[in-house]
Protein backbone atom coordinates (compact mmCIF):
# COMPACT_ATOMS: atom_id res chain seq x y z
CA UNK A 1 0.00 0.00 0.00
CA UNK A 2 2.64 2.81 1.00
CA UNK A 3 4.66 1.67 -1.99
CA UNK A 4 1.36 2.79 -4.06
CA UNK A 5 1.32 5.65 -1.99
CA UNK A 6 4.87 6.63 -2.55
CA UNK A 7 4.07 6.00 -6.57
CA UNK A 8 1.51 8.41 -6.46
CA UNK A 9 3.05 11.16 -4.65
CA UNK A 10 6.03 10.67 -7.69
CA UNK A 11 3.23 10.76 -10.60
CA UNK A 12 2.21 13.74 -8.64
CA UNK A 13 5.10 15.57 -9.24
CA UNK A 14 6.32 14.47 -11.99
CA UNK A 15 2.56 15.86 -13.24
CA UNK A 16 3.00 19.46 -11.74
CA UNK A 17 6.17 19.38 -13.34
CA UNK A 18 5.21 18.21 -17.22
CA UNK A 19 2.10 19.41 -16.96
CA UNK A 20 2.19 21.73 -19.68
CA UNK A 21 3.22 18.74 -21.91
CA UNK A 22 1.64 15.87 -20.58
CA UNK A 23 -2.23 17.40 -21.25
CA UNK A 24 -1.58 18.10 -24.95
CA UNK A 25 -0.31 14.84 -25.61
CA UNK A 26 -3.14 13.00 -23.72
CA UNK A 27 -5.69 14.67 -25.53
CA UNK A 28 -3.73 13.82 -28.47
CA UNK A 29 -4.04 10.32 -27.98
CA UNK A 30 -7.12 10.09 -26.94
CA UNK A 31 -8.63 11.98 -29.89
CA UNK A 32 -6.59 9.95 -32.09
CA UNK A 33 -7.64 6.68 -30.38
CA UNK A 34 -11.45 7.96 -30.66
CA UNK A 35 -11.33 9.30 -34.33
CA UNK A 36 -9.57 5.94 -35.38
CA UNK A 37 -12.43 3.88 -33.77
CA UNK A 38 -15.25 5.93 -35.40
CA UNK A 39 -13.41 5.17 -38.88
CA UNK A 40 -12.93 1.35 -37.80
CA UNK A 41 -16.97 1.06 -36.91
CA UNK A 42 -18.18 3.42 -39.59
CA UNK A 43 -15.98 2.40 -42.71
CA UNK A 44 -17.64 4.42 -45.50
CA UNK A 45 -15.67 7.12 -46.11
CA UNK A 46 -11.92 6.44 -47.55
CA UNK A 47 -11.04 10.24 -47.30
CA UNK A 48 -11.45 10.36 -43.43
CA UNK A 49 -9.61 7.27 -42.63
CA UNK A 50 -6.17 8.73 -43.64
CA UNK A 51 -3.47 9.01 -41.64
CA UNK A 52 -2.75 12.62 -42.27
CA UNK A 53 -6.50 13.79 -41.68
CA UNK A 54 -6.91 11.87 -38.30
CA UNK A 55 -3.03 13.38 -36.74
CA UNK A 56 -3.96 16.60 -38.41
CA UNK A 57 -7.42 16.69 -36.41
CA UNK A 58 -5.89 15.06 -33.44
CA UNK A 59 -3.80 18.01 -33.28
CA UNK A 60 -5.97 20.25 -33.26
CA UNK A 61 -7.64 18.41 -30.20
CA UNK A 62 -4.91 18.25 -28.24
CA UNK A 63 -4.45 22.18 -27.98
CA UNK A 64 -8.12 23.22 -28.02
CA UNK A 65 -10.96 22.17 -25.22
CA UNK A 66 -12.55 19.17 -25.10
CA UNK A 67 -15.47 19.61 -26.66
CA UNK A 68 -13.72 20.36 -29.89
CA UNK A 69 -13.02 16.56 -30.08
CA UNK A 70 -17.12 15.47 -29.23
CA UNK A 71 -17.95 18.25 -32.22
CA UNK A 72 -14.98 16.62 -34.46
CA UNK A 73 -16.64 13.04 -33.26
CA UNK A 74 -19.81 14.23 -34.49
CA UNK A 75 -18.74 15.42 -37.92
CA UNK A 76 -17.00 12.58 -38.73
CA UNK A 77 -19.64 9.94 -37.95
CA UNK A 78 -22.27 12.84 -40.25
CA UNK A 79 -19.36 12.25 -43.09
CA UNK A 80 -18.63 8.59 -42.73
CA UNK A 81 -23.10 8.29 -43.29
CA UNK A 82 -23.31 11.08 -45.95
CA UNK A 83 -20.25 8.76 -48.30
CA UNK A 84 -23.13 6.45 -47.92
CA UNK A 85 -26.54 8.44 -47.74
CA UNK A 86 -27.50 11.72 -47.70
CA UNK A 87 -30.39 11.84 -46.45
CA UNK A 88 -29.17 9.11 -43.75
CA UNK A 89 -26.72 11.84 -42.93
CA UNK A 90 -29.40 15.02 -42.66
CA UNK A 91 -31.20 12.53 -40.20
CA UNK A 92 -28.33 11.56 -37.90
CA UNK A 93 -27.53 15.81 -37.33
CA UNK A 94 -31.08 16.17 -36.45
CA UNK A 95 -31.06 13.84 -34.51
CA UNK A 96 -27.92 15.08 -32.94
CA UNK A 97 -29.58 18.52 -32.72
CA UNK A 98 -32.70 17.05 -31.03
CA UNK A 99 -30.23 15.19 -28.50
CA UNK A 100 -28.36 18.89 -27.94
CA UNK A 101 -31.95 20.33 -27.50
CA UNK A 102 -33.92 18.16 -25.17
CA UNK A 103 -30.49 16.79 -23.06
CA UNK A 104 -27.01 17.97 -24.03
CA UNK A 105 -27.83 21.63 -23.37
CA UNK A 106 -27.88 21.35 -19.85
CA UNK A 107 -24.52 19.74 -19.79
CA UNK A 108 -22.15 21.03 -22.13
CA UNK A 109 -19.40 20.19 -19.95
CA UNK A 110 -20.39 16.03 -19.85
CA UNK A 111 -20.70 16.37 -23.88
CA UNK A 112 -17.84 13.79 -23.99
CA UNK A 113 -19.70 11.04 -22.13
CA UNK A 114 -21.74 10.80 -25.23
CA UNK A 115 -18.95 10.16 -27.42
CA UNK A 116 -17.32 7.93 -24.85
CA UNK A 117 -20.20 5.52 -24.90
CA UNK A 118 -20.55 4.62 -28.34
CA UNK A 119 -16.82 3.80 -28.25
CA UNK A 120 -16.40 1.96 -25.28
CA UNK A 121 -19.21 0.02 -26.91
CA UNK A 122 -16.44 -1.58 -29.21
CA UNK A 123 -14.72 -2.55 -26.52
CA UNK A 124 -17.14 -3.64 -24.68
CA UNK A 125 -16.89 -1.50 -21.58
CA UNK A 126 -19.25 1.20 -21.60
CA UNK A 127 -19.94 0.19 -18.05
CA UNK A 128 -16.94 2.25 -17.24
CA UNK A 129 -18.65 6.14 -18.15
CA UNK A 130 -21.93 5.55 -16.10
CA UNK A 131 -19.89 4.55 -12.77
CA UNK A 132 -16.79 7.25 -13.69
CA UNK A 133 -20.11 10.08 -14.19
CA UNK A 134 -21.13 8.67 -10.35
CA UNK A 135 -17.75 9.21 -9.49
CA UNK A 136 -16.80 12.57 -10.77
CA UNK A 137 -20.14 14.53 -11.71
CA UNK A 138 -23.80 14.83 -10.69
CA UNK A 139 -27.01 12.77 -10.98
CA UNK A 140 -27.28 15.71 -14.19
CA UNK A 141 -25.26 13.23 -16.35
CA UNK A 142 -27.73 11.08 -16.52
CA UNK A 143 -29.11 13.26 -19.61
CA UNK A 144 -25.54 12.84 -21.52
CA UNK A 145 -25.25 9.33 -20.68
CA UNK A 146 -28.66 8.58 -22.33
CA UNK A 147 -27.86 10.74 -25.23
CA UNK A 148 -24.73 8.36 -25.47
CA UNK A 149 -26.89 5.20 -25.16
CA UNK A 150 -28.97 6.89 -28.13
CA UNK A 151 -26.22 7.08 -30.71
CA UNK A 152 -24.46 3.91 -29.83
CA UNK A 153 -27.94 2.23 -30.98
CA UNK A 154 -28.59 4.21 -33.39
CA UNK A 155 -25.31 3.99 -35.63
CA UNK A 156 -25.64 0.01 -34.93
CA UNK A 157 -28.84 0.36 -36.63
CA UNK A 158 -27.67 2.41 -39.14
CA UNK A 159 -24.93 0.49 -40.17
CA UNK A 160 -26.70 -2.92 -39.67
CA UNK A 161 -29.24 -1.42 -42.58
CA UNK A 162 -26.61 0.49 -44.80
CA UNK A 163 -24.92 -3.15 -45.04
CA UNK A 164 -27.80 -4.92 -46.12
CA UNK A 165 -28.76 -2.56 -48.62
CA UNK A 166 -25.69 -2.09 -50.38
CA UNK A 167 -26.87 -0.84 -54.06
CA UNK A 168 -28.30 2.27 -52.75
CA UNK A 169 -30.36 4.96 -55.39
CA UNK A 170 -32.63 7.85 -53.97
CA UNK A 171 -35.90 5.63 -54.21
CA UNK A 172 -34.13 3.20 -51.94
CA UNK A 173 -33.55 6.24 -49.24
CA UNK A 174 -36.65 6.67 -48.21
CA UNK A 175 -37.74 3.05 -47.26
CA UNK A 176 -34.36 2.89 -45.61
CA UNK A 177 -35.09 5.71 -43.26
CA UNK A 178 -39.02 4.09 -42.43
CA UNK A 179 -36.85 0.40 -41.74
CA UNK A 180 -34.41 2.52 -39.41
CA UNK A 181 -36.91 4.34 -37.75
CA UNK A 182 -38.60 1.83 -36.96
CA UNK A 183 -35.92 0.00 -35.51
CA UNK A 184 -34.90 2.66 -33.39
CA UNK A 185 -38.32 3.19 -32.13
CA UNK A 186 -39.06 -0.79 -31.71
CA UNK A 187 -35.56 -0.81 -30.28
CA UNK A 188 -36.99 -0.72 -26.03
CA UNK A 189 -33.31 -1.90 -25.43
CA UNK A 190 -32.64 1.85 -26.07
CA UNK A 191 -34.81 2.83 -23.10
CA UNK A 192 -33.91 0.14 -20.34
CA UNK A 193 -30.22 0.50 -21.18
CA UNK A 194 -30.40 4.49 -20.77
CA UNK A 195 -32.22 3.93 -16.82
CA UNK A 196 -29.90 1.13 -16.03
CA UNK A 197 -27.10 3.90 -17.08
CA UNK A 198 -29.20 6.62 -14.83
CA UNK A 199 -29.66 4.19 -12.17
CA UNK A 200 -25.81 3.16 -11.99
CA UNK A 201 -25.20 6.96 -12.10
CA UNK A 202 -27.67 7.79 -9.08
CA UNK A 203 -26.10 4.82 -7.26
CA UNK A 204 -22.76 5.46 -6.99
CA UNK A 205 -23.53 9.63 -6.89
CA UNK A 206 -25.18 8.58 -3.61
CA UNK A 207 -22.88 6.02 -2.18
CA UNK A 208 -19.74 8.26 -3.16
CA UNK A 209 -21.37 10.90 -0.76
CA UNK A 210 -22.09 8.48 2.11
CA UNK A 211 -19.67 9.50 5.19
CA UNK A 212 -17.42 6.78 4.99
CA UNK A 213 -14.18 5.37 4.64
CA UNK A 214 -13.65 4.36 1.13
CA UNK A 215 -16.62 5.43 0.16
CA UNK A 216 -15.29 6.22 -3.40
CA UNK A 217 -14.29 2.67 -4.08
CA UNK A 218 -18.00 0.67 -2.25
CA UNK A 219 -19.61 3.23 -4.46
CA UNK A 220 -17.58 1.94 -7.50
CA UNK A 221 -18.65 -1.71 -6.21
CA UNK A 222 -22.11 -1.01 -5.85
CA UNK A 223 -22.45 1.05 -9.14
CA UNK A 224 -21.20 -2.53 -10.41
CA UNK A 225 -23.96 -4.62 -8.81
CA UNK A 226 -26.36 -2.11 -9.76
CA UNK A 227 -25.14 -2.51 -13.58
CA UNK A 228 -24.59 -6.47 -13.29
CA UNK A 229 -28.43 -6.79 -11.85
CA UNK A 230 -30.09 -4.34 -14.31
CA UNK A 231 -28.84 -5.87 -17.52
CA UNK A 232 -29.39 -9.39 -16.21
CA UNK A 233 -32.84 -8.16 -16.00
CA UNK A 234 -32.57 -6.36 -19.36
CA UNK A 235 -31.22 -9.75 -21.03
CA UNK A 236 -33.73 -11.87 -19.94
CA UNK A 237 -36.42 -9.90 -20.71
CA UNK A 238 -34.87 -9.10 -24.46
CA UNK A 239 -33.69 -13.03 -24.46
CA UNK A 240 -30.38 -12.32 -25.47
CA UNK A 241 -28.70 -14.83 -22.98
CA UNK A 242 -25.53 -14.89 -24.92
CA UNK A 243 -24.57 -11.63 -23.78
CA UNK A 244 -24.81 -12.23 -20.27
CA UNK A 245 -21.23 -13.40 -20.05
CA UNK A 246 -19.42 -10.54 -21.87
CA UNK A 247 -21.58 -8.75 -19.99
CA UNK A 248 -19.99 -9.22 -16.57
CA UNK A 249 -16.78 -9.63 -17.99
CA UNK A 250 -17.35 -6.17 -19.45
CA UNK A 251 -18.47 -5.07 -15.89
CA UNK A 252 -15.75 -6.35 -13.91
CA UNK A 253 -13.01 -4.88 -16.66
CA UNK A 254 -15.21 -1.36 -16.64
CA UNK A 255 -14.25 -1.70 -12.33
CA UNK A 256 -11.21 -2.51 -12.73
CA UNK A 257 -10.48 0.61 -14.86
CA UNK A 258 -12.66 2.41 -12.43
CA UNK A 259 -10.46 1.90 -9.92
CA UNK A 260 -7.13 2.80 -11.88
CA UNK A 261 -9.09 6.06 -13.23
CA UNK A 262 -9.79 6.80 -9.20
CA UNK A 263 -6.42 6.37 -8.26
CA UNK A 264 -5.30 8.86 -11.10
CA UNK A 265 -8.01 10.83 -10.50
CA UNK A 266 -6.86 11.52 -6.54
CA UNK A 267 -3.09 11.81 -8.04
CA UNK A 268 -4.13 14.88 -10.64
CA UNK A 269 -7.20 16.03 -8.13
CA UNK A 270 -6.21 19.62 -7.23
CA UNK A 271 -2.77 19.46 -8.47
CA UNK A 272 -3.28 21.57 -11.50
CA UNK A 273 -0.72 23.95 -11.57
CA UNK A 274 -2.67 27.37 -12.19
CA UNK A 275 -1.03 30.14 -14.46
CA UNK A 276 -2.37 33.53 -14.25
CA UNK A 277 -1.78 36.95 -15.05
CA UNK A 278 -2.92 39.96 -13.88
CA UNK A 279 -1.94 43.74 -12.82
CA UNK A 280 -2.59 46.29 -10.90
CA UNK A 281 -1.09 50.23 -10.44
CA UNK A 282 2.12 49.29 -10.42
CA UNK A 283 3.22 45.89 -12.08
CA UNK A 284 2.02 42.95 -14.37
CA UNK A 285 1.97 39.39 -12.48
CA UNK A 286 2.94 36.39 -14.13
CA UNK A 287 2.17 33.82 -11.40
CA UNK A 288 2.95 30.21 -11.18
CA UNK A 289 0.68 28.95 -8.71
CA UNK A 290 1.44 25.41 -7.56
CA UNK A 291 -0.71 23.41 -5.40
CA UNK A 292 0.64 22.88 -1.62
CA UNK A 293 0.59 18.93 -1.68
CA UNK A 294 2.65 16.38 1.09
CA UNK A 295 4.69 14.23 -0.76
CA UNK A 296 4.58 11.43 1.53
CA UNK A 297 8.20 9.48 0.18
CA UNK A 298 9.83 8.15 2.74
CA UNK A 299 13.44 9.91 3.35
CA UNK A 300 15.25 6.58 3.99
CA UNK A 301 18.99 6.43 5.93
CA UNK A 302 20.26 3.21 6.21
CA UNK A 303 22.74 2.89 9.17
CA UNK A 304 24.56 -0.32 8.91
CA UNK A 305 25.23 -1.20 12.22
CA UNK A 306 27.52 -3.89 12.42
CA UNK A 307 29.71 -3.01 9.23
CA UNK A 308 33.16 -3.34 9.23
CA UNK A 309 34.11 -6.17 7.48
CA UNK A 310 36.65 -4.15 5.81
CA UNK A 311 37.73 -1.78 8.45
CA UNK A 312 38.71 -4.47 10.73
CA UNK A 313 41.75 -5.56 9.85
CA UNK A 314 43.87 -2.76 11.85
CA UNK A 315 43.10 -1.55 14.65
CA UNK A 316 40.19 0.47 14.44
CA UNK A 317 39.04 3.65 16.60
CA UNK A 318 35.78 1.86 16.40
CA UNK A 319 36.72 -1.07 18.57
CA UNK A 320 37.76 2.05 21.55
CA UNK A 321 34.98 3.29 23.22
CA UNK A 322 36.09 7.07 24.25
CA UNK A 323 35.61 7.60 27.94
CA UNK A 324 36.35 10.01 29.87
CA UNK A 325 38.92 9.26 32.69
CA UNK A 326 37.21 11.57 35.76
CA UNK A 327 41.13 11.34 37.54
CA UNK A 328 42.87 13.16 35.24
CA UNK A 329 39.82 14.62 33.27
CA UNK A 330 41.76 13.29 29.85
CA UNK A 331 40.18 11.31 27.49
CA UNK A 332 40.78 7.84 27.03
CA UNK A 333 40.31 4.87 24.31
CA UNK A 334 39.35 1.61 26.22
CA UNK A 335 38.91 -1.71 23.90
CA UNK A 336 35.31 -2.41 23.65
CA UNK A 337 34.18 -6.03 24.76
CA UNK A 338 35.00 -8.76 22.81
CA UNK A 339 37.24 -6.78 19.71
CA UNK A 340 40.03 -7.56 17.77
CA UNK A 341 41.77 -5.10 19.07
CA UNK A 342 44.62 -5.84 21.71
CA UNK A 343 43.59 -4.83 25.72
CA UNK A 344 45.77 -1.84 25.61
CA UNK A 345 44.70 1.52 26.79
CA UNK A 346 45.01 4.14 24.43
CA UNK A 347 45.49 7.54 25.62
CA UNK A 348 44.96 10.24 23.75
CA UNK A 349 47.73 11.03 21.59
CA UNK A 350 48.01 13.81 19.18
CA UNK A 351 45.29 13.70 16.33
CA UNK A 352 44.21 10.34 13.63
CA UNK A 353 44.96 10.72 10.42
CA UNK A 354 41.16 10.68 9.15
CA UNK A 355 40.12 13.90 11.65
CA UNK A 356 39.77 17.50 10.22
CA UNK A 357 41.42 20.18 10.95
CA UNK A 358 38.48 21.52 12.61
CA UNK A 359 37.61 18.48 14.53
CA UNK A 360 41.43 18.47 15.89
CA UNK A 361 41.14 22.29 17.36
CA UNK A 362 37.66 20.82 18.98
CA UNK A 363 39.27 18.03 20.70
CA UNK A 364 41.24 20.01 22.33
CA UNK A 365 38.66 22.87 23.16
CA UNK A 366 37.12 20.01 24.73
CA UNK A 367 39.46 18.07 26.82
CA UNK A 368 40.22 21.43 28.25
CA UNK A 369 36.41 22.31 28.49
CA UNK A 370 35.84 18.63 29.93
CA UNK A 371 38.60 19.77 32.39
CA UNK A 372 36.42 23.00 33.46
CA UNK A 373 33.35 22.04 33.82
CA UNK A 374 32.03 18.49 34.55
CA UNK A 375 28.44 17.81 33.06
CA UNK A 376 28.59 20.60 30.64
CA UNK A 377 31.68 19.27 29.29
CA UNK A 378 30.55 15.65 29.02
CA UNK A 379 27.69 16.74 27.06
CA UNK A 380 29.89 18.56 24.59
CA UNK A 381 32.25 15.76 24.18
CA UNK A 382 28.46 13.40 23.47
CA UNK A 383 28.04 16.21 20.93
CA UNK A 384 31.74 15.80 19.69
CA UNK A 385 31.08 11.50 19.42
CA UNK A 386 28.49 12.20 17.02
CA UNK A 387 29.93 14.40 14.74
CA UNK A 388 33.25 12.71 14.92
CA UNK A 389 31.06 9.31 13.73
CA UNK A 390 29.73 11.66 11.24
CA UNK A 391 32.98 12.19 9.77
CA UNK A 392 34.26 8.64 9.57
CA UNK A 393 30.83 7.81 7.66
CA UNK A 394 31.85 10.88 5.68
CA UNK A 395 35.22 9.52 4.79
CA UNK A 396 33.59 5.77 3.81
CA UNK A 397 31.69 7.96 1.41
CA UNK A 398 28.36 7.15 3.52
CA UNK A 399 25.87 9.09 3.13
CA UNK A 400 25.68 11.07 6.94
CA UNK A 401 24.69 14.67 7.78
CA UNK A 402 28.35 15.37 7.74
CA UNK A 403 28.90 18.73 6.86
CA UNK A 404 25.34 20.51 6.85
CA UNK A 405 25.29 24.39 7.14
CA UNK A 406 24.36 24.03 10.79
CA UNK A 407 27.69 21.91 11.54
CA UNK A 408 29.42 24.20 9.82
CA UNK A 409 27.74 27.19 11.41
CA UNK A 410 28.53 25.70 14.92
CA UNK A 411 31.95 24.56 14.22
CA UNK A 412 33.35 28.11 12.72
CA UNK A 413 31.65 29.29 16.44
CA UNK A 414 33.49 27.32 18.27
CA UNK A 415 36.59 27.80 16.09
CA UNK A 416 35.71 31.81 16.85
CA UNK A 417 35.67 31.41 20.59
CA UNK A 418 39.18 28.96 20.52
CA UNK A 419 40.38 31.99 18.85
CA UNK A 420 39.11 34.46 21.45
CA UNK A 421 40.05 32.42 24.46
CA UNK A 422 43.56 31.66 23.41
CA UNK A 423 43.81 35.92 22.45
CA UNK A 424 42.44 36.46 26.00
CA UNK A 425 44.85 33.81 27.44
CA UNK A 426 47.83 35.70 25.62
CA UNK A 427 46.71 39.03 26.92
CA UNK A 428 46.68 38.22 30.30
CA UNK A 429 49.43 36.18 30.17
CA UNK A 430 51.35 39.45 28.67
CA UNK A 431 49.70 41.11 31.84
CA UNK A 432 51.33 39.12 34.16
CA UNK B 1 7.83 47.27 -3.28
CA UNK B 2 5.77 43.99 -3.78
CA UNK B 3 3.66 43.08 -1.27
CA UNK B 4 3.50 39.71 -0.69
CA UNK B 5 0.57 39.46 0.74
CA UNK B 6 -1.71 41.07 -2.03
CA UNK B 7 0.29 38.99 -4.33
CA UNK B 8 -0.89 35.71 -3.47
CA UNK B 9 -4.50 37.38 -2.83
CA UNK B 10 -4.65 38.49 -6.32
CA UNK B 11 -3.29 35.43 -7.12
CA UNK B 12 -6.50 33.65 -5.41
CA UNK B 13 -8.73 36.08 -7.28
CA UNK B 14 -7.23 35.55 -10.34
CA UNK B 15 -7.54 31.68 -10.09
CA UNK B 16 -10.87 31.95 -9.42
CA UNK B 17 -12.20 34.60 -11.96
CA UNK B 18 -10.40 32.44 -14.82
CA UNK B 19 -11.41 28.88 -13.53
CA UNK B 20 -14.58 28.46 -12.01
CA UNK B 21 -15.83 32.12 -10.88
CA UNK B 22 -16.32 32.95 -14.23
CA UNK B 23 -19.97 31.62 -14.57
CA UNK B 24 -20.41 32.59 -11.00
CA UNK B 25 -19.60 36.56 -11.97
CA UNK B 26 -21.69 36.08 -15.03
CA UNK B 27 -24.25 35.25 -12.51
CA UNK B 28 -23.80 37.42 -10.38
CA UNK B 29 -24.78 40.63 -13.18
CA UNK B 30 -28.44 38.71 -12.68
CA UNK B 31 -31.11 38.98 -9.96
CA UNK B 32 -32.30 35.42 -9.54
CA UNK B 33 -35.51 35.49 -10.40
CA UNK B 34 -34.02 37.13 -13.96
CA UNK B 35 -31.65 34.92 -14.08
CA UNK B 36 -34.44 31.56 -13.49
CA UNK B 37 -36.83 33.52 -16.46
CA UNK B 38 -34.40 33.93 -18.80
CA UNK B 39 -33.12 30.51 -18.79
CA UNK B 40 -36.93 29.14 -19.09
CA UNK B 41 -37.04 31.37 -22.24
CA UNK B 42 -34.04 29.79 -23.37
CA UNK B 43 -36.04 26.26 -22.59
CA UNK B 44 -38.93 26.79 -24.57
CA UNK B 45 -36.82 28.10 -27.82
CA UNK B 46 -34.88 25.20 -27.56
CA UNK B 47 -37.77 22.10 -26.59
CA UNK B 48 -39.80 23.86 -29.32
CA UNK B 49 -37.49 23.72 -31.61
CA UNK B 50 -36.38 20.28 -30.67
CA UNK B 51 -40.01 18.97 -30.90
CA UNK B 52 -40.46 20.32 -34.15
CA UNK B 53 -37.67 18.41 -35.45
CA UNK B 54 -39.02 15.40 -33.81
CA UNK B 55 -42.65 16.69 -35.41
CA UNK B 56 -40.51 16.60 -39.41
CA UNK B 57 -38.92 13.42 -38.57
CA UNK B 58 -42.15 11.21 -37.70
CA UNK B 59 -43.91 13.27 -40.59
CA UNK B 60 -41.00 12.22 -43.27
CA UNK B 61 -41.72 8.57 -41.54
CA UNK B 62 -45.31 8.66 -42.35
CA UNK B 63 -44.98 11.13 -45.49
CA UNK B 64 -46.54 8.13 -47.35
CA UNK B 65 -49.59 7.64 -45.20
CA UNK B 66 -49.89 11.32 -45.01
CA UNK B 67 -49.99 11.86 -48.47
CA UNK B 68 -52.31 9.08 -49.07
CA UNK B 69 -55.01 9.86 -46.72
CA UNK B 70 -54.22 13.62 -47.22
CA UNK B 71 -57.81 14.40 -47.52
CA UNK B 72 -59.39 11.97 -44.89
CA UNK B 73 -57.51 12.59 -42.01
CA UNK B 74 -58.75 14.26 -38.47
CA UNK B 75 -56.85 17.04 -38.58
CA UNK B 76 -58.57 18.52 -35.49
CA UNK B 77 -57.40 14.99 -33.37
CA UNK B 78 -53.93 15.37 -34.58
CA UNK B 79 -53.68 18.76 -34.00
CA UNK B 80 -54.69 18.23 -30.15
CA UNK B 81 -52.15 15.29 -29.72
CA UNK B 82 -49.50 17.16 -30.86
CA UNK B 83 -49.95 20.20 -28.75
CA UNK B 84 -50.91 17.96 -25.84
CA UNK B 85 -47.85 16.19 -26.19
CA UNK B 86 -45.97 19.92 -26.53
CA UNK B 87 -47.35 21.41 -23.58
CA UNK B 88 -46.77 17.84 -20.95
CA UNK B 89 -43.11 18.29 -22.53
CA UNK B 90 -42.65 22.07 -22.03
CA UNK B 91 -44.01 21.98 -18.34
CA UNK B 92 -42.01 18.68 -17.40
CA UNK B 93 -39.04 21.13 -18.79
CA UNK B 94 -39.83 24.60 -17.64
CA UNK B 95 -40.30 22.60 -13.66
CA UNK B 96 -37.18 21.03 -14.56
CA UNK B 97 -35.50 24.37 -15.36
CA UNK B 98 -36.66 26.24 -12.25
CA UNK B 99 -35.68 23.77 -10.02
CA UNK B 100 -32.18 22.97 -11.81
CA UNK B 101 -30.98 26.80 -12.07
CA UNK B 102 -32.05 27.95 -9.07
CA UNK B 103 -29.92 25.29 -7.21
CA UNK B 104 -27.42 26.08 -9.48
CA UNK B 105 -27.59 30.20 -8.99
CA UNK B 106 -27.52 29.41 -5.39
CA UNK B 107 -24.64 27.25 -5.28
CA UNK B 108 -22.90 30.26 -7.44
CA UNK B 109 -23.90 32.44 -4.82
CA UNK B 110 -22.36 30.48 -1.82
CA UNK B 111 -18.53 30.81 -3.79
CA UNK B 112 -19.40 34.28 -4.73
CA UNK B 113 -19.68 35.88 -0.83
CA UNK B 114 -16.25 33.91 -0.46
CA UNK B 115 -15.40 35.80 -3.32
CA UNK B 116 -16.26 38.87 -2.29
CA UNK B 117 -14.98 38.83 0.81
CA UNK B 118 -11.65 38.06 -0.44
CA UNK B 119 -12.55 41.29 -2.50
CA UNK B 120 -13.23 43.31 0.88
CA UNK B 121 -9.32 41.91 2.40
CA UNK B 122 -8.08 42.82 -1.02
CA UNK B 123 -9.73 46.78 -0.50
CA UNK B 124 -8.05 47.01 2.61
CA UNK B 125 -5.17 46.45 2.07
CA UNK B 126 -5.06 49.43 -0.77
CA UNK B 127 -6.16 51.45 1.97
CA UNK B 128 -2.99 50.55 3.68
CA UNK B 129 -0.81 50.77 0.91
CA UNK B 130 -2.36 54.15 0.22
CA UNK B 131 -2.07 55.35 3.89
CA UNK B 132 2.04 54.29 3.63
CA UNK B 133 2.59 56.00 0.17
CA UNK B 134 0.58 59.23 1.95
CA UNK B 135 2.75 58.96 5.30
CA UNK B 136 5.95 58.71 3.02
CA UNK B 137 4.85 61.35 1.01
CA UNK B 138 4.29 63.70 4.10
CA UNK B 139 7.64 62.13 5.26
CA UNK B 140 9.27 63.31 1.99
CA UNK B 141 7.45 67.01 1.68
CA UNK B 142 8.70 67.61 5.49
Amino acid sequence: MIKILELRSLLRAYYQKFQMIVDPICKFVLAFVTLRMINSALAYEARLEKTVVVLLVSLLCAFTPPSILVLFAMIFSILHVWAVSKLMALIVFVVFIILYCFFLRFTPQYGYAVVAIPILYTINVPYLVPILLGLMANPITMLPSACGVVVYYMFDIIKKHTIANTSLTMDDVLPLYTEVYEDIVNHKEILVVALVFALVIITVYTVRRLKMEYASEIAVLAGAVVNVFGFLICDLKFEVAGEIGRMILGTLLSVVLAFIVLFFMRVFDYTAVENVQFEDDDYYYYVKAVPKIEIGLQDRKIKHINEKSSLVEDEDEDDYEEILDEETGEVIFRPKNGSKAGSQVHRQTGSRAFIPAQFRRLREDLSSAVMSHGQKGRDELDAYEAEKRNAKAYERGEETEYLNEDDLMRMDERAHRTEQRDKEQSLEQEGK
Amino acid sequence: MLNIRKTRLMTKLAIYEEGSGKEDIRLSKYYKSDYVRFQILKTILAVTFGYLLVLALVVLYKSEYLIAQAVTLDYHAIGITVLVGYIILLTIYIVGTIIGYSIKYDLSRGKLTKYFRMLKVMRKIYREEEALQSESDDGQEQ
